[in-house]
């Protein structure tokens, strides 16, 4: 042995423990990924017992149809997401111009907003009584023509007000690493502006936009209530006919994987696509760090209308309507227990957001370190495949193999010490719903995570070596700190989402842990949509306050 | 220091938040996809008269029902309840309720209400009838569900989205009454008359027929009586279908499902699950619990809330709510071939 | 010819970032801004390429305006090339893309052949389809370079455009690069902090400090006729000898007579101190004045010696490397310059 060792120069000894330690990440990563993967196991399952006449059935009346529209409303939110997000980003990162600093924090506000929640206020708004229509008599007459906003284009129009934070977050955290310089590179080389930012801005920020769009785009997927308020059939509303209206939870399932085998056509698609380029960002070096574009004239006031408008669009107005439905009813509906709903988001969405955001990291590094290195880069792709289950479909996928773990547990427990050991129940506790959470809200966490750990150089590692820094040192003192804006958002996305999230709540929480989320669910079961703003205005609220504590504190580090 | 830190929080977590409470009083455990401000008083009117406390858990029929059956033995769950026979039927199907042997919830609850088998039973009567604008319908032009597929109709005619259980059962209904071919008919002429694309709920088809975007329409009663008991003048009107047969005699009746009950399979404490049943068919309970909704009591000797009562009576349809449950897939498909969306 | 003219500018009105300079640089002619870092130069290099909007003052190239009270050019309108520090190559582009990204108006074919001759003259021919990423220090400089040259720019910005290179590739890249430029016929104008670097390629040198331009004009005049103390520290070693003038080109010091044209004149008699390069202190074993030698850094060529006066005053020296003198030893000097660097002691 020790010949053997004596042989190695220290190179190759260097090689091979990065080697050791390289399959001991891909270790950790494959093992979270097969966390993750449960459900999809269970969905795999599922095909065991297909139902022939129910999957005609399915074929002939229902899928080609829903196939068509789900494509539609993917294609549009995804342009909507990727215009507002990136522009909006792009101007808040770069550009000087009045309330800016206030808009880089508020239009993140509508993330806090659930998807059902817009298109409620935004069909109360637009309806032939409502607000809207009112205003448009009063300048056209009586005789205006009535417009709704329905189908198609109330989905996308609500879907990208609610997920073009999402975009919109990872852009300005990327453009705001370019730095203006990108634009400056052009400009020196005779480009516009506008050509510099088509040409060099955007395509450097090409993995966070898609990383963005790809999450508004498995949400969108995963959408149940936005789609059903505007009364669009999408591959969701298939799923829960089958299971539902027709009782087949198998069929459910089987549909599910279908959705899921379409997110990842299109996520191994961008990536072809990507290619082998190196997305870096050109380093913004040195005392001269270029300035924001400071807009002069006119244009200063166009940013800010334009900024002030999607605010207005995605937040301000349903949140007056919100309000304007919740007033006459908040002597009947408000009391004590509602700190109780609010102390159960906060702690659900605060413990969550800690765990995924750690399980993120964990992840990230595992695609990282991993060697082989595509091994890596396949279980990051399989371990964040939860965010694009409609939320129902994973809570079952994560409660019936929690549930058999436990029989199993249990059945052991019973043949190693008799019928008088004790028993493990699972089910209805918070390990199976956290589970659920880190599950399907692995993805949210990873992305930006993943895209700020690029920023960590080979030769920054080394150096931070080279100064004695090794193991958790050097996570704590040099990858931490330039993680920091990517664990933030991290965890200020998992937060929302789980402040918002309703099926998986509603069907996995213990006895007593009742949400604003499921407040909400209370009053729109039975269609009481008015009485449902309560607790909906409650959600917006109490989510945003640490959202915004948060936000502005980075905000302030990067001024 | 992160490795230590993850399965030592999971642990806490795990062991501080196990089994359900199990205070010196007894408490039985609810699985209830009726939403809470409509079970909570009845709840706490029982736990006042008995002692006995109640956890429960709300959410939709099918996810509690997946929980149920995953739970297995396991299960805290003795009750289920839930807004529709349909689900209560599948429940039965998958065995996860017990069939209950009660003289009193036989008496009390009339045979179509509750399964032949008396895995569970019906609590409150959920009727699907006609809406229409009294100012531009005259209500002797009204008949049945059946009429509403008539060319007299066309392009007056509102309905909520198929996606909603009390639709699929009322074509169940209609499957049952008439096999498929004709139902088939029926749904076909209803598409044909829409005044509308589908509506997302029953409120909207209301405004609906109210604002004169349409004459007719298919709604939950009590939906029209929330409405109502919130503005009086609303221009809609019920009407009760299918009381007469062109022959004369007595009509197929208007379709009814029930917001039911069944104690589970496992319960841990089935004696008192099947007492809470039955006290929830006594005069008092079932005043409050159809009252807290605009619904109609399953006890007929229960007095109907006024507004309610203010609707006038009528027959109700004979098939046994089971039945519906039974032909509800057959509905859903049936409807989509239809293309009721 | 680059013509700039009272040039100010600031971020806040409490500091000023620029004041007042003016400049000429005539076409061909290479021209180097020196100054420590935060003096203002790299600000003014932006308001040539337009990145910055001075407060006040006028630039113009070749006879029209860039940057008047009614008038201002946006940097993409005024082609005008740019090297920068850290390079700023683009990532996500080949190094034919970024070499081609600015010659977005010739035809394809043009565009390729234009940027195969520029990485050509820089010596990168077989890169064209390399990534940035996979070239050295040196070669992603030298693709920078040709990326700013190939639109054949009026004027080429170069922003400390060797900081980040090691020094011995430095010495070669400047004669490199001198005579790409030359060759290429550019105008250029380079922001450095290194007067090895800006003697080196500079036709015309300026050195700044705290947003004026101390002096503007041929490196040779800068070095041995600076105008100010500071622009005399700055641009290379010397130490500080009190004397008394005393006449026409001749300073009384403690080493005697200094002999030289001064770059300024001096009045009769005044006390002055005089800057010593030191090339001026000259070893002479036949000198009766005797220095101690304290301490002497050997710089390949030469060594750069640390003397100490009888009066306990330091003064440096350049001794040949052939020298075999140890520290402590007493050597024999004398004085030989032949220009005059001289300030009264009032003067600053």
């Amino acid at each position: 042995m020790n010949a053997t060792a004596d042989a190695l120069t220290p190179q190759q000894a260097r090689a091979r423990r990065r080697q050791a330690g390289g399959r001991g990440w891909a270790l950790v990563g494959v093992l979270l990924a097969l966390i993750t993967l449960v459900p999809v196991f269970v969905v795999i399952g599922s095909f065991f017992q297909l139902d022939s006449e129910l999957w005609g059935h399915l074929r002939t009346h229902l899928l080609p149809q829903v196939a068509a529209n789900t494509l539609w409303m993917s294609l549009g939110v995804v342009a909507g997401t990727l215009l507002l997000g990136t522009g909006l980003g792009w101007l808040v990162a770069v550009c000087e111009f009045p309330l800016r600093r206030f808009f880089s924090i508020a239009l993140l506000l509508p993330m806090a907003v659930p998807g059902y929640v817009m298109a409620t206020a935004m069909v109360g708004i637009t309806e032939f009584d409502g607000p809207l229509h009112q205003l448009l008599r009063v300048f056209l007459g009586s005789d205006a023509r009535p417009w709704r906003l329905s189908g198609l284009g109330g989905v996308v129009f609500a879907l990208t007000l609610v997920l073009y934070p999402y975009v919109y977050l990872l852009a300005r955290n990327a453009f705001l690493s370019q730095g203006a310089r990108s634009l400056e590179v052009g400009q020196s080389l005779g480009a516009s502006r506008l050509r510099s930012f088509f040409t060099i801005s955007l395509p450097l920020a090409r993995p966070w936009l898609a990383a963005g769009a790809l999450l508004a785009l498995m949400e969108a997927l995963a959408d149940f209530g936005t789609v059903a308020v505007f009364n669009y059939d999408t591959f969701t509303t298939a799923i829960y006919r089958a299971w539902y209206g027709m009782f087949s939870v198998q069929s459910a399932l089987q549909l599910s994987g279908v959705l899921i085998l379409a997110v990842i056509i299109v996520v191994i698609a961008e990536q072809r696509l990507r290619g082998s380029r190196l997305y870096t960002s050109l380093q913004a070096g040195g005392a001269h760090d270029p300035r924001p574009i400071v807009l002069r004239g006119s244009l200063r006031w166009l940013a800010t209308l334009c900024a002030g408008s999607v605010f207005m669009l995605a937040f301000l107005l349903p949140a007056i309507q919100l309000i304007a439905w919740a007033a006459p009813n908040l002597a009947r509906d408000f009391d004590a227990r509602y700190i109780g709903f609010a102390r159960n988001s906060l702690v659900l969405a605060a413990i969550a957001a800690g765990l995924v955001t750690a399980l993120g990291l964990l992840l990230a590094y595992a695609t990282r370190l991993s060697r082989p290195a595509a091994l890596g880069r396949i279980t990051a792709r399989w371990a964040t495949l939860g965010y694009a289950f409609p939320g129902t479909v994973l809570a079952v996928g994560v409660f019936v193999p929690v549930a058999a773990a436990g029989d199993g547990i249990n059945h052991l427990l019973a043949l190693l010490f008799g019928e008088q050991a004790g028993r493990v129940v699972l089910t209805g506790t918070l390990f199976t719903l956290l589970l659920a959470y880190c599950i399907r809200f692995l993805a949210v966490a990873h992305s930006p995570l993943a895209s700020q750990l690029q920023r960590i150089t080979q030769s920054l590692d080394e150096a931070a070596r080279g100064m004695g820094e090794t193991g958790l040192g050097l996570l704590r003192r040099v990858h931490l700190p330039i993680l920091r804006r990517g664990l933030l958002t991290a965890g200020v996305l998992v937060f929302v989402d789980v402040m918002k999230e309703l099926p998986v709540t509603l069907m996995i929480r213990p006895f007593g842990w009742d949400t604003l989320a499921t407040r909400v669910f209370q009053m729109t079961a039975e269609g009481e949509w008015e009485r449902a703003a309560l607790p909906a205005l409650a959600i917006v609220a109490v989510g945003l306050i640490p959202v915004i504590l948060l936000l502005s504190q980075t905000e302030r580090r990067n001024a | 220091m992160r490795h230590a830190v993850l399965p030592a929080l999971l642990l806490a977590l795990l062991a501080g938040c196990a089994p359900a409470p199990d205070d010196n009083g007894e408490r039985i455990v609810v699985y209830s996809s009726r939403v809470e401000q409509l079970i909570q008083p009845i709840f706490e009117a029982w736990t006042r008269e008995t002692g006995v406390g109640i956890d429960f858990i709300t959410a939709d029929d099918q996810p509690l029902i997946q929980r149920l059956q995953a739970e297995g033995a396991s299960s805290p769950a003795d009750l289920l309840l839930t807004v529709d026979a349909g689900n209560l039927w599948n429940a039965a199907e998958r065995g996860l309720l017990r069939p209950l042997e009660s003289e009193i919830l036989d008496s009390r609850i009339p045979a179509t209400l509750r399964d032949p088998a008396g895995h569970w039973f019906g609590l409150s009567i959920r009727t699907r009838t006609i809406i229409y604008a009294p100012d531009r319908v005259d209500p002797a032009t009204l008949d049945s569900y059946e009429a509403l597929a008539e060319p007299q109709w066309r392009g007056r005619l509102c309905l909520r989205t198929s996606k909603k259980v009390y639709n699929q059962s009322l074509v169940a209904m209609l499957i049952e009454q008439h096999g498929e071919p004709r139902a088939e008919e029926i749904v076909r002429g209803w598409v044909a008359n829409l005044a509308t694309d589908v509506l997302p709920n029953d409120n909207q088809v209301i405004e609906a027929v109210a604002a004169g975007r349409c004459d007719v329409g298919i709604v939950n009663s009590y939906y029209f009586g929330r409405l109502v008991a919130q503005r009086p003048d609303l221009n809609a009107r019920l009407f009760w279908p299918n009381q007469q047969a062109a022959d004369g005699t007595r009509g197929s009746g208007v379709h009814v499902n029930v917001s039911g009950a069944g104690v589970t399979r496992h319960a841990p404490r089935a004696a008192l699950a099947q007492q809470f049943i039955e006290w929830l068919t006594s005069p008092a309970a079932q005043e409050l619990f159809a009252g807290l909704n605009y619904e109609y009591p399953v006890n007929p000797d229960v007095p109907l809330d006024p507004l309610v009562a203010s609707w006038g009576t009528f027959s109700q349809s004979q098939v046994n709510v089971a039945r519906l449950g039974e032909r509800q897939a057959a509905a859903v498909m049936l409807m989509d071939r239809a293309g009721y969306r | 010819m680059l013509e700039l003219d009272e040039i100010s500018h600031a971020y806040d009105s409490a500091s000023p970032v620029l004041d007042n300079v003016g400049l000429r640089l005539g076409d061909g002619e290479i021209g180097c801004l020196l100054g420590p870092s935060g003096c203002g130069k790299t600000t003014l290099l932006r308001c040539v390429a337009g990145f910055e909007i001075p407060l006040r003052g006028t630039i113009r190239l070749r006879g029209s305006w860039l940057v008047s009270p009614e008038l201002f050019i946006p940097a993409e309108k005024r082609r005008i090339g740019m090297v920068f520090q850290d390079y700023a190559l683009l990532p996500h582009l080949s190094v034919a893309g970024n070499v081609m990204f600015g010659l977005r108006d010739l035809a394809r074919s043009e565009r390729e052949r234009r940027a195969g001759e520029m990485l050509e003259v820089v010596g990168l021919s077989g890169f064209a389809t390399a990534y940035p990423h996979e070239l050295s220090g040196g070669q992603q400089q030298r693709v920078a370079l040709a990326r700013a040259l190939a639109p054949r720019p009026r004027l080429l910005l170069m922003d400390e455009p060797f900081a980040h290179l090691d020094p011995a590739l430095r010495e070669r890249l400047f004669v490199d690069v001198k005579a790409i430029l030359h060759q290429q016929g550019s105008t250029v104008l380079i922001v450095s902090h290194d007067p090895r670097e800006a003697f080196a390629l500079a036709d015309r040198l300026g050195v700044m400090r705290a947003g004026s331009l101390l002096q503007w004009d041929e490196p040779y005049t800068v070095y041995h006729e600076p105008t100010s103390r500071f622009v005399a520290e700055f641009v290379g070693p010397g130490a500080w000898l009190p004397g008394r003038v005393a006449g026409d080109g001749r300073i009384e010091t403690e080493l005697g007579m200094a002999r030289g044209s001064p770059q300024h004149p001096l009045a009769q008699g005044r006390p002055v101190e005089l800057l010593l390069r030191p090339e001026d202190v000259v070893s002479d074993e036949s000198s009766p004045l005797r220095a101690r030698l304290v301490e002497r850094v050997f710089r390949g060529g030469d060594f750069l010696c640390t003397l100490a006066l009888d009066s306990g005053r330091q003064v440096y020296a350049t001794l040949s490397s052939q020298d075999d003198h140890d520290a402590g030893d007493r050597i024999g000097i004398r004085l030989g310059p032949r220009h005059l660097v001289a300030f009264e002691t009032s003067e600053p």
